[in-house]
């Protein structure tokens, strides 16, 4: 198994000016209602610029936006049918930056395999930190959740002793999503919580922590937990592959990162390294509705340079 | 004081081959019953055994399954198969992720191929793997081992030539190795797309590995001569609905001597197809086995079997005392004479009483007094009974002369003078009346009396029995409660919360998916809403009631029949059958699962039904809002004064009083 030292690879926090002095063959970001991913699209400097329009977000045609690209779909639940859209407009040659900020989690690690597959080797990751989420601990992002399952091409070979299953998930706000997951997985013989330490902001870990404990307590679990910044993808990498090393032995291992979008990076980076072709898979529940706006305000936007394996 | 939960395992898919058999308690009607009739490993019949979430489909399947048989037998394998005359390949259907065989642009008949032979090779090592287990424990004669290799290398030659297996190692070598490049193939179909499985070869017919491994083993080894062999394959319910069928055709095409079980959620059984399209017969070739049902047939073989349970756990930390023992109590005569302390004219009902005389009768104050002195009791039950008999009459002329004959009637029902209306008021509602009191004086509505009533409420599901009994344990131990062998007592405060909180956990629990998920929690705030307004209404027009009937007409409906079905598949209401000459046969009977009972303050038992017209049905069930609102008030208008206007009385939410 080939063992990286994700810590190394480069993050920073960027202003407005420097992001637009970086110039990408193609930029994609995912539309929402959230005024910080609308700010990042005008200010990236692109050949081609790709607003993603998911369909869980409900938008009418009416309201999509005037600049850019548009790429939709009307299949929900869909992460191949709009990301495979993409092709025409990427090689393995070009110079691509990713806004992961308005992304629903399973198309956002979907897309990333794919760019893998691709040949990509390099890539450029954004993320916008929100000043907070609009209804604090209570805020839901997700509505009707139709399945869990594992995203595409995250699947692994499982092992037919299926004795010592393990999960290993980072909760985030959506409730809903923690207590699917732990029934998806109820027969994992151990359970393992990656909070986001130090949070977002800091009501956020406590808020975390509270919507947490809530599934928690009421599904009887009992769980380890560790931590990895909540805007840090390299050590969330790093974590997971900590966690994995003292958990060595499992029968088959489930992934599920329902926290933000930089530790759903992190899990993907890890798992493209170290998991693939094994007995290991990234699993969510997809939801048919995603709420178009849950944030408010903006306060660091990161970038994120991520090297790929390839296929 | 020790703070170890009795209690805090509640998932027989969390325990170890060893705790299954160690947690164990004979399930009633399992050894000498209806259960143990149709579960009987030595049968040769299939079976889908279904039930709802934690009535004990997973503990009742591992019971049976090889490993902890293994264990029971301390790893004697020959003697596991003299004695049991069966083998239980055990194997959660969840296990293979099997979303992954779907999508990708991919044709479903392509899939349902793949998946077939997928899971056949899955099973095969499986079953390979006991095989192999014994092999090392009972070291059998080498010829024979070869026979079975030879025989097996002709199997798969009947479709590609040159396999020649020396050893068992090289047939799951063998096996694993499709698996891997099945895997490769279906985890990267996304980016191969129809490409996919070009080159895949099916090395072998449906099935075909499945039922004839069994019969080279019993046809070669003396150990598996007369030996079942069973795949117990769990949790139906997490396939996709195109790879249901194959299950099917599995049962049908069964050969002696296998067969199959097959566990699933009331919701998980969709389909009796087969992949040729046609179905398989319940009684030639399957069996179905609903758990939860029959246990609900004897509630009190069942409160045996929990008390059993529920002492087990105790005894596992060092607690000798019955379930019984350790519960504080309450009862109705408690609660009167705590209530008898606030005087007759200051409990709540009797104030409600005073306001509407006062808003909605033209009385003066004098009046007022004299009727409220007629109906008040330092009894405050007796004093409920008084006012639904005075209500009864609230339109009638001269109810001031009306109070005084009820009181007077109440004296002669005391003096057990037959002949009141009182035997019927009592007989019909009085358990209503004292959750009236509890509620008004801001308690939990019921009265704690014990294990029974978490019995009870759990209704024959183990797993909601545990939870309920951690939950409680969890507040005893935050409370600090006394948990040492002599002095053991957990408080009502305890329970109380213990129970809500269950229930809750039980609401929100319920596995939701899709739109028709949401409606159906909706339909079912709507009906439990309803029927709390009954309950705590001055004159219900049912007693006791937690159920509801709707005539078939209003099924013809689909959306309607199809949310009912759902909701009934996933345990949110339970469905009856009635013996009634005004019951149609398709006339449909449903009971809010006790579970739920207490979010809305809504009784156990099943004595009043409320008939849902077809209006109300259709506003019922579905997202709409205001015809259910003005039958809502229509309803509950003729069970409160002035028994007749269109006050709104519309509150949905839940019956949280408590928390």
């Amino acid at each position: 198994m080939i063992e990286n030292d994700y810590t190394i690879y480069y993050k920073d926090i960027v202003s407005s000016e420097s992001i637009s002095s970086t110039k990408y063959d193609v930029f994609i970001s995912a539309y929402n209602s959230s005024q910080r991913v609308k700010d990042i699209f005008s200010k990236v400097t692109a050949k081609e610029k790709i607003w993603l329009i998911f369909p869980e977000y409900s938008y009418d045609q009416n309201d999509y936006p005037k600049t850019g690209k548009i790429i939709d779909s009307n299949d929900t639940c869909n992460e191949t049918q709009i990301i495979s859209q993409l092709k025409p407009h990427l090689n393995k040659k070009l110079k691509v930056c990713i806004d992961i900020t308005g992304f629903i989690r399973p198309h956002l690690i979907y897309l990333i395999a794919y760019l893998n597959n691709i040949g990509i080797k390099i890539l450029d990751t954004i993320y916008s930190e929100p000043l907070a989420y609009s209804n604090h601990e209570n805020t839901k992002f997700s509505k009707s959740i139709t399945e869990t399952r594992v995203v595409k091409t995250c699947g692994g070979s499982p092992n037919i002793i299926d004795t010592n299953d393990i999960l290993i998930f980072s909760p985030g706000y959506d409730t809903k999503l923690i207590s699917q997951v732990l029934s998806y997985k109820k027969s994992c013989v151990k359970k393992i919580q990656l909070l986001g330490f130090p949070s977002l902001q800091p009501d956020m870990y406590q808020e975390n922590v509270l919507n947490s404990w809530k599934v928690l307590d009421s599904e009887n679990e009992n769980l380890d937990t560790y931590y990895a910044p909540a805007n840090d993808p390299f050590v969330t990498a790093q974590v997971l592959q900590e966690i994995c090393k003292k958990n060595d032995g499992f029968s088959n291992l489930y992934l599920s990162p329902l926290s933000t979008k930089p530790q759903v990076l992190g899990y993907i980076i890890y798992y493209l390294w170290e998991c693939k072709n094994k007995n290991v898979n990234i699993i969510f529940p997809f939801a048919e509705k995603y709420d178009q706006m849950t944030s408010q305000g903006r306060t660091k936007t990161w970038l994120y340079t991520i090297e790929l394996p390839g296929y | 004081m020790s703070n170890i939960n009795p209690f805090g395992i509640t998932k027989a898919a969390q325990l170890t081959d060893i705790e299954i058999n160690s947690y164990w308690v004979d399930v009633p009607g399992l050894n000498s019953g209806k259960i143990g009739n149709i579960l009987n490993p030595k049968d040769k019949q299939s079976i889908y055994i279904l039930g709802g979430k934690g009535c004990g489909k997973t503990h009742l399947l591992r019971h049976f399954s090889y490993p902890a048989k293994k264990n029971y037998y301390k790893n004697d394998i020959s003697n596991l198969l003299d004695k049991e005359g069966y083998i239980g390949i055990y194997f959660l259907l969840s296990s293979l992720n099997s979303s992954r065989f779907s999508g990708c642009n991919v044709p479903e008949e392509v899939w349902l191929k793949i998946f077939q032979y997928y899971i056949d090779i899955f099973l095969s090592q499986k079953l390979l793997l006991i095989f192999e287990e014994y092999c090392i424990e009972q070291n059998p004669a080498s010829s024979k081992l070869l026979k079975f290799c030879e025989l097996f290398s002709k199997l798969i030659s009947k479709k590609q030539h040159g396999f020649q297996f020396k050893a068992l190692r090289d047939i799951t070598s063998f096996l694993n190795e499709i698996q891997q490049d099945i895997d490769y193939r279906v985890n990267n179909a996304a980016f191969l797309e129809k490409e996919s499985f070009t080159g895949l070869e099916i090395l072998f017919n449906n099935g075909e590995l499945l039922f004839q491994i069994p019969k080279l083993l019993s046809t070669i080894f003396n150990d598996f001569k007369e030996i079942n062999f069973i795949y117990i394959l769990d949790e139906l319910e997490k396939l996709e609905e195109f790879q249901k069928p194959y299950i099917n055709t599995l049962v049908w095409e069964t050969e002696l001597p296998t067969t199959i079980w097959v566990g699933a959620r009331n919701y998980g059984f969709t389909t009796r197809k087969t992949c040729s399209g046609e179905l398989i017969k319940q009684g030639s070739e399957y069996d179905i086995l609903p758990l939860d049902v029959y246990l609900r047939e004897d509630e009190d073989k069942y409160k045996t079997f929990a008390i059993k349970m529920c002492n087990q756990r105790l005894e596992r930390i060092g607690i000798n005392k019955n379930i019984t023992e350790i519960f504080d109590k309450e009862d109705e005569q408690y609660l009167i004479s705590t209530l008898a302390q606030k005087g007759k004219r200051n409990l709540p009902h009797i104030k409600q009483l005073k306001s509407y005389l006062e808003n909605q009768k033209n009385l003066n104050h004098k009046e007022i007094s004299e009727i409220l002195e007629n109906i008040s009791d330092k009894n405050a039950l007796h004093s409920k009974y008084k006012a639904y008999a005075f209500y009864k009459v609230w339109n009638d002329k001269d109810i001031i002369q009306k109070s005084d004959d009820i009181n007077k009637e109440f004296q002669r029902y005391l003096n057990n003078e037959k002949c009141t209306q009182f035997d019927s008021i009592v007989d019909h509602y009085k358990s209503d009346f004292v959750s009236q009191l509890l509620v008004e004086s801001k308690k939990p509505s019921y009265l704690f009396k014990g294990i029974s009533l978490f019995i009870e409420t759990s209704w024959c599901c183990p797993r909601s029995l545990l939870m309920i009994l951690r939950n409680i344990f969890q507040w005893a131990i935050y409370n600090g409660e006394d948990f040492s062998e002599e002095n053991i007592s957990i408080s009502i405060n305890s329970q109380s919360k213990g129970l809500y909180k269950t229930s809750k956990w039980f609401l929100d629990d319920i596995e939701i998916q899709g739109e028709i998920g949401l409606v159906a929690i909706e339909s079912l705030n709507k009906i439990a809403s309803l029927l709390k307004a009954v309950r705590f209404s001055e004159k219900p027009s049912e007693c006791s009631v937690s159920s509801v009937s709707i005539k078939s007409e209003a099924l013809t409906n689909i959306n309607v029949s199809d949310l009912i079905r759902y909701m009934v598949n996933h345990s949110i209401v339970i469905e009856h059958t009635r013996k009634d000459k005004n019951f149609k046969e398709n006339d449909k009977l449903l009971q809010i699962n006790r579970m739920l009972c207490p979010l809305w303050d809504l009784p156990y038992s099943r004595r009043g039904i409320l008939s849902l017209n077809t209006h109300l049905i259709n506003s019922i069930f579905s997202l709409e809002y205001d015809t259910y609102k003005k039958i809502y008030n229509e309803r509950i208008n003729s069970m409160r004064p002035p028994f007749s206007s269109s006050t709104d009385h519309f509150q949905p939410k839940l019956g949280l009083n408590y928390d």
